[in-house]
């Protein structure tokens, strides 16, 4: 015992299918003869019917004639008249795993090698001028950080008192 | 040669398009071009925009064709996408401009007489067509004026199929209603 097909139902089979029962399903198209055997199935495939001859109709009626060759021509001009945009740029993560590579050769090549060398020497040598320049104006200024971490009054934990 | 390239399908000449290629290009116009100036025309209802709308999804064809991925869709149903959308966007410009001055739309009845006479089925179903949302038109013209099949017209629109199919049905039930309407009136306008 199959459901009666509603009006629905009816409807979105026949956008599905079309308006030719015999392309429809097997199974759809014994419910929906069934459905068309009902006044409300006869009424609604009457409006159906109607608005695909309608449409038909205005299908058939051709595009108002307008200058296709004009038309045609201004649209061939375009190339001349408008520059390409460059292809889009499309990095896949092989591009950004090769760039990591190119820079990796680079940098641990005997010219990168010797050049970072010479860079971390003038960085210490710079570093060990400008410590020289500033010696502490006196002994009290220095502060022992460590002190306080090994005080015996500091609360740790508040909550434990 | 250009016996060649007029033989190629419409993916490999979008691909000579993007490498600047303008036989690949002409083809491409001439293969195409009035059928999507029939798809604008019936969009948005007048000739001269729709040749306008046309020539700008062309220019995006020439200038942006290196977007074009045959792998994601076929020539016909991107440049579908690009000359619907124009139209769409066109259209909801156009409704915003035009609101102030004709927002006191006439009452369909009281016009009734003077639609009795010459108006034929396809002002009848322009008519109704102006009375769906965009995108239950989009659908109607895809599927009947343009009569691409379901499957097509869904992915013009980017929507699964059956999301389509409600949609036209949901497009149908309005155009009906409409069509409905419009006899009532000219009923009672005959007395």
């Amino acid at each position: 015992m199959t459901t009666p097909m509603t009006q629905e139902e009816f409807a979105h089979k026949r956008v599905s299918f079309g308006g030719d029962l015999a392309a429809w399903p097997d199974m759809d198209q014994t419910r929906a003869k069934a459905f068309l055997e009902t006044p409300e199935g006869v009424g609604f495939q009457d409006q159906e019917n109607q608005l695909d001859a309608l449409m038909q109709h205005a299908v058939s009626q051709s595009v108002p004639a307008h200058d296709a060759d004009a038309f045609l021509d201004g649209l061939l001009d375009i190339p001349a008249d408008y520059v390409q945009s460059s292809a889009p740029e499309n990095k896949s993560i092989l591009d950004f795993l090769r760039g990591i590579g190119g820079w990796a050769r680079a940098a641990f090549s005997p010219v990168g090698l010797v050049s970072q060398g010479v860079g971390y020497a003038l960085v210490l040598v710079a570093g060990v001028v400008v410590g020289l320049q500033q010696q502490p104006s006196s002994l009290a200024e220095t502060v022992d950080l460590s002190t306080s971490l090994f005080s015996s009054d500091i609360t740790l934990y508040p909550e434990d008192q | 040669m250009r016996q060649k390239i007029k033989e190629l399908d419409d993916e490999a000449l979008v691909g000579l398009v993007a490498a600047a290629d303008r036989g690949a290009y002409a083809v491409l116009v001439q293969r195409h071009a009035l059928r999507y100036r029939a798809l604008a025309f019936r969009m948005v209802g007048d000739m001269a925009l729709a040749e306008d709308l046309v020539q700008d999804a062309f220019v995006k064809l020439w200038t942006q064709a290196s977007r074009f991925d045959a792998a994601k869709a076929k020539f016909t149903t991107w440049f579908h996408r690009i000359v619907v959308n124009r139209c769409v966007d066109e259209k909801r410009k156009r409704t915003v401009d035009q609101l102030p001055e004709g927002f006191d739309q006439a009452d369909e009845a009281e016009n009734a007489e003077q639609t009795l006479g010459a108006e034929d089925d396809a002002e009848t179903i322009k008519r109704a067509l102006e009375g769906l949302s965009d995108r239950q038109r989009t659908a109607v013209v895809l599927s009947y004026f343009d009569e691409l099949s379901n499957a097509e017209a869904a992915n013009v629109m980017k929507l699964n199929l059956k999301a389509y199919e409600s949609l036209l049905v949901r497009a149908r039930g309005k155009l009906r209603e409409k069509l409905a309407g419009d006899r009532q009136s000219l009923f009672s306008a005959l007395g």
